[in-house]
């Protein structure tokens, strides 16, 4: 072992210590807690998976996540991808209005955000304006989706930034004058080779998304609970650490599962794009 | 290409964030003037300052122990010291069914020679604790969206969206108040209320579910209030009080208030066992009471206590005989045998 990798060897280890004495173990005897309490076994387990409210409240708990991973990607790769394009003093005027909203306090724009949905509130003004009368927007899925995805979209926009970056946009100009118009260039050069940072950044709000839990408590009503607030209220309200535990370890189960789907899609089309960047199948 | 995606930015920023929020709670330190320490935990706010001014201060005086405050109040936290066996608070203000549900387990049982409790309301107080100021989970009108003859002024009228078109805003957990007003509305009589036929209160909640918002702290149905942000209320009297105070437009009414009232309690293994009763003994009386009362809008648990009120404290006043004889006293035996079942129930239901 060379001496620079040895010293980032041991350069890790507080890092790692501060990780397994303040994340792993407190959640290492959370989800301990599940399997013993109030026997050993898998009864919470069992128990809340034939509940139906906690089925519901999963299910919706990923559709919401979905849903804001999908309206982020809309709204964050234009934005990442004129970042890519425009002079640096433009780039720096357009991160600050990334940053500055990523560096305000999540209550204070969640609290912002009530304020702007509530009953005769400015949106609901301009809604009415536009001939919508009387539209609240909190207590909806739609309040909901807004608010959480104006809190998640930094991160779609940073990741994706750092990825669309490195991409050599030679290559566009070398596709156009192959033949290929703007928009074959870029489908078919450009995207495939931006798809990993996507995925990348997709998986991050993702998971983000899914624990969720200020946000829809105070701009949603309990129809569009999440599953973090319904872990919440069994903590707070019956004292259930084993429910909540078991509730917990579904979550993080399904959220690990679903991190390795991502990641062994990303695999093969990693590979493709390399693929077909170095001369291998094109059209 | 094929370089690993660096989103080492975000990730550092997430990771600050995390550190930041690993400051540890306060811990009590020993050693005092000879009169002994005790740790007292309520709900924080101008609410625990004015318990510190009329109960805890006057104590201190009294039999020269220190105090120190902390909270919230946390179910869960209580949970955790006792079952660690390091109980870092001595008294503690929690819902009234709390010490009910968990008398001997997790609060300790009280020394009731010292303490006369013929004068709080009936059911006020357990073997476990004592009632110190009493507040009415009540319906409250929005008097902006309801004027001249149609202002509603029963509980039916509550449910009735026919007549009383508008949003209607109640607590968001079981425990809170809605089941049995929801009962009360559909015809039950007060003294069949218990056992609560939840099925039958979920049944008439429903006729009104789309005009339905929830708060989940008292402050939010406070802020709802003083926004105009609902047309009617299920929200405790203080809050009622202070909104109107700060400018809210609003009535209350009466019928089938629901008493509720703050309650200490002694934690399982308090170090400071003798100083707590002592200080429940302190607070248990109608002179310290009657204080709070005059400094936050409750009403003293003992009836015989006489606070200063102004106007608007005297509207919003609990403890007077006209309400108290339209109030309902909850039975916290039912809740403490059944919240579990009760609020996993009302999450199934609020959640679909």
């Amino acid at each position: 072992m060379r001496p620079s990798r040895l010293f980032s060897s041991v350069a890790v280890v507080p890092a790692l210590v501060i990780i397994l004495i303040f994340f792993l173990l407190p959640i290492g005897v959370i989800i301990a807690r599940s399997f013993t309490d109030p026997e050993p076994g898998l009864g919470q387990y069992a128990a809340a998976l034939a509940d139906p409210t906690t089925l519901r409240v999963l299910g919706r708990t990923f559709v919401t996540a979905i849903i804001t991973v999908v309206v982020c990607i809309g709204l964050g790769y234009p934005f990442a991808y004129l970042l890519t394009l425009v002079g640096p003093t433009a780039r720096t005027l357009l991160m600050v209005l990334v940053l500055v909203p990523f560096w305000t306090s999540l209550m204070a724009r969640t609290f912002a955000w009530i304020s702007l949905l509530q009953r005769d509130g400015p949106v609901s003004a301009v809604l009415g304006f536009f001939g919508a009368e009387n539209v609240t927007l909190r207590g909806t899925l739609t309040g909901v989706v807004l608010a959480i995805v104006q809190i998640l979209l930094p991160y779609m926009i940073l990741t994706l930034y750092t990825a669309l970056a490195s991409i050599d946009r030679r290559q566009l100009a070398a596709a156009q004058s192959l033949g290929a118009n703007r928009y074959k260039a870029f489908w078919q050069v450009y995207l495939p080779q931006s798809l990993p940072g996507l995925f990348a950044a997709s998986s991050l709000v993702f998971i983000l998304a899914l624990g969720f839990y200020i946000t829809p408590q105070l701009i949603g009503s309990p129809k569009e609970a999440m599953i973090a607030q319904v872990i919440g209220q069994r903590v707070e309200k019956i004292v259930d650490f084993a429910g909540a535990g078991a509730l917990s370890g579904i979550l993080l189960l399904a959220t690990l599962g679903l991190f390795c789907v991502v990641i062994l899609a990303v695999a093969p089309l990693r590979r493709g794009i390399s693929q077909m960047v170095n001369g291998g199948e094109t059209r | 290409m094929s370089q690993t995606t660096r989103m080492m930015l975000p990730v550092a920023a997430v990771a600050a964030l995390a550190l930041a929020a690993c400051s540890s709670g306060s811990a009590p330190e020993g050693g005092d003037g000879g009169g002994g320490s005790l740790v007292f935990a309520s709900y924080g706010s101008a609410y625990q300052d004015a318990q510190n001014e009329a109960f805890l201060d006057p104590w201190a005086a009294e039999s020269g122990a220190t105090v120190q405050n902390d909270g919230p109040t946390s179910y869960p936290k209580i949970q955790q010291m006792v079952e660690s066996g390091n109980t870092i608070w001595d008294v503690v203000d929690t819902e009234p069914y709390f010490p009910v549900a968990n008398c001997g387990t997790l609060v300790e049982e009280i020394d009731f020679t010292n303490i006369d409790t013929s004068n709080y309301p009936e059911g006020t107080w357990s073997d476990c604790s004592i009632p110190i100021a009493q507040y009415s989970t009540m319906m409250i009108v929005n008097s902006d969206t309801y004027s001249g003859s149609a202002v509603p002024s029963t509980p039916a009228d509550f449910f009735d969206v026919e007549q009383f078109p508008g949003t209607r805003m109640v607590p968001g957990w079981a425990g809170a108040g809605a089941l049995e007003f929801a009962l009360l509305a559909d015809g039950v009589a007060p003294e069949d209320l218990y056992p609560l036929d939840t099925e039958r209160a979920y049944a008439k909640l429903d006729t009104i579910r789309d005009d339905l918002t929830f708060w989940n702290t008292s402050s939010e149905s406070q802020q709802a209030m003083e926004d105009g942000s609902a047309d009617m209320w299920l929200a405790w009297s203080g809050r009622g009080y202070e909104a109107e105070k700060n400018g809210a437009s609003i009535t209350p009414v009466w019928e089938d208030n629901l008493l509720a009232w703050a309650s200490l309690s002694i934690v399982k293994g308090s170090k400071n066992l003798e100083q707590a009763q002592s200080f429940i003994e302190f607070a248990a009386q109608a002179e310290p009471q009657a204080r709070f009362a005059e400094l936050q809008p409750y009403a003293p648990a003992d009836l015989s206590a006489k606070p200063e009120l102004d106007e608007l404290q005297e509207k919003w006043n609990v403890a007077k005989e006209d309400v108290q004889s339209q109030s309902i006293v909850t039975n916290v035996q039912w809740w403490a045998d059944n919240s579990a079942d009760a609020e996993a129930e009302w999450t199934a239901w609020s959640t679909s």
